[in-house]
């Protein structure tokens, strides 16, 4: 049975909105949100948590509403770099912050400020830009949250620290009754440890499932510019030339009309931009 | 509750509301001062306030909240039992200094504004409701749209108080409100009654409205 339910949202600004999003996830899993800057991620992860009114839709978490205190206790929640209370030493504003949190536990706190290397005597404003992301995980890490959800929490970490929290979160999973929803733009992230992955561009959801399925529903193609037939091109999904040829990708269904070109598995990256850079807008059509 | 309170302990610990301390200070000061607008005492405590907002941009307050397992209606409850704590404590920490201004400027009340009397208490109190149910209002609505209102909160209280000035001192009906007797006082009372249940009302107004605001309003 899920545990998050986003149905149906829809939320405009202006000439922006995302549309019509939804998607499940179920406890023991991780789900990546991706898309490019400005794509919807963000927008999406503050409706789902309240802090965005919706103009229609609804998100439930265990049935409940997510602005509902009681179910906040249970959602464990990074939104972007920790800019808060910036002339305030970190323990202080722990010690303040978990106060709101039933299960807080200082055991688990005080083992991720330490596996963090945070010194709780900085103030928050004294921390680099990946000191803030770890103690926004830890804070959030520290009071049994069911469900974590993250916008954007390796951002700014160098590839040593991501790697250790991706390692925090495939073990967070493990027992089958957490599960994880982070947003992203670094793509290699999602390759590590995402279960699933939901593709927002422009506000919508365009590509949402099992990783390795998405990834093996596309094909990476290469070949002279004499191979582009027009018949090729109107079935690549995107694809950019060079002096050498082109580089292009398309879906697994139509890879039969490639079988003469150079065939390479996809990835999450190539996938978003030959959806976004290199996409083509004729066979769109 | 619990979160309300929280809320409100951890305005107290993370922000400088020492500061507060500077404005209550010269509150008392001030009323001490024998030819005075003795409603002008506990005004200073509203400049405190408008900086509590200003607080609470720069510290990230609300998008803050929005991690926390809370609601925006507790947010909101919390904010303003915040301002009426804060006016509150202004009016008590007035008292001993009315109460010594009284005694020892009792000579110069005749030539002068409102005494520190219930009359007072009932320009202060009427004037701060007004502020509050502007500027709380505004705070949630969004983002810049506090400080206009705070620029209004601050000309209200003043024309309020100087209305209620002009009134008493003009009616001589009402010239036991310029009083300082225990018969005097005593013919206050209601006023002063009437003044604090307003001053509760509006408060509660205040959060009611600013609540229902902030659950349209985009952090």
């Amino acid at each position: 049975m899920a545990i998050l339910n986003v149905n149906h949202i829809c939320k405009s600004f202006g000439p922006f909105a995302i549309k019509d999003i939804s998607f499940e996830i179920e406890p023991g899993y991780i789900v990546g949100f991706i898309g490019r800057n400005g794509a919807g991620k963000t927008t999406t992860l503050k409706s789902i948590l309240g802090v965005t009114k919706v103009d229609s839709g609804s998100v439930t978490y265990m049935g409940k509403s997510t602005v509902d205190s009681n179910v906040k206790q249970e959602l464990g929640i990074i939104l972007g770099e920790f800019t808060y209370y910036r002339h305030v030493k970190i323990a202080k504003l722990t010690k303040a912050v978990k106060r709101f949190f039933v299960n807080w536990n200082d055991d688990t706190y005080n083992e991720y400020i330490r596996r963090f290397g945070i010194d709780e005597n900085k103030r928050v404003k004294e921390l680099s830009s990946g000191m803030k992301v770890k103690y926004s995980l830890a804070i959030a890490l520290s009071h049994e949250a069911k469900l974590l959800i993250l916008d954007e929490p390796t951002s700014g970490l160098d590839p040593i620290s991501r790697d250790e929290i991706l390692d925090i979160f495939r073990s967070i999973v493990a027992d089958g009754e957490h599960s994880i929803l982070f947003s992203t733009h670094i793509t290699s992230d999602l390759d590590k440890c995402a279960d699933y992955v939901i593709y927002i561009k422009n506000g919508e959801i365009t590509m949402s499932g099992d990783r390795e399925e998405i990834i093996n529903g596309f094909r990476l193609v290469q070949g002279g510019m004499d191979a582009l037939t027009p018949e090729l091109e109107h079935r690549l999904i995107g694809y950019k030339t060079n002096a050498f040829g082109f580089s292009g990708l398309i879906r697994e269904d139509d890879i039969e009309i490639a079988k003469d070109l150079m065939i390479a598995r996809a990835d999450i990256e190539s996938i978003m931009l030959y959806n976004e850079k290199y996409v083509n807008e004729e066979a769109m059509k | 509750m619990k979160n309300t309170i929280n809320l409100i302990k951890m305005d107290l610990e993370l922000m400088p509301t020492w500061v507060a301390l500077i404005f209550l200070a010269i509150s008392g000061m001030l009323m001490l001062i024998p030819v005075y607008p003795r409603f002008i005492s506990p005004f200073y405590i509203l400049i405190f306030i408008i900086q509590t907002f200003s607080f609470e941009a720069e510290y990230g307050q609300k998008q803050f909240a929005a991690i926390l397992p809370i609601t925006k209606a507790e947010y909101v409850r919390a904010k303003t039992l915040a301002v009426v704590m804060y006016e509150t404590a202004a009016i008590l920490f007035t008292v001993p200094f009315a109460v010594i201004s009284a005694s020892l400027f009792r000579d110069f009340h005749s030539f002068s504004f409102i005494p520190p009397n219930f009359t007072c208490l009932l320009q202060v109190l009427l004037s701060m409701s007004v502020f509050n149910i502007l500027v709380m209002n505004a705070d949630f609505k969004g983002q810049f749209k506090v400080t206009p209102a705070c620029v209004v909160g601050l000309i209200l209280y003043a024309v309020i108080s100087g209305t209620i000035e002009g009134v008493v001192q003009s009616i001589p009906a009402l010239s036991f409100m310029m009083g300082l007797s225990a018969h005097d006082l005593l013919l206050q009372l209601p006023f002063a009654a009437f003044a604090i249940i307003f001053f509760a009302l509006t408060a509660y107004i205040s959060y009611r409205s600013a609540a229902r605001n902030y659950e349209k309003a985009e952090i």
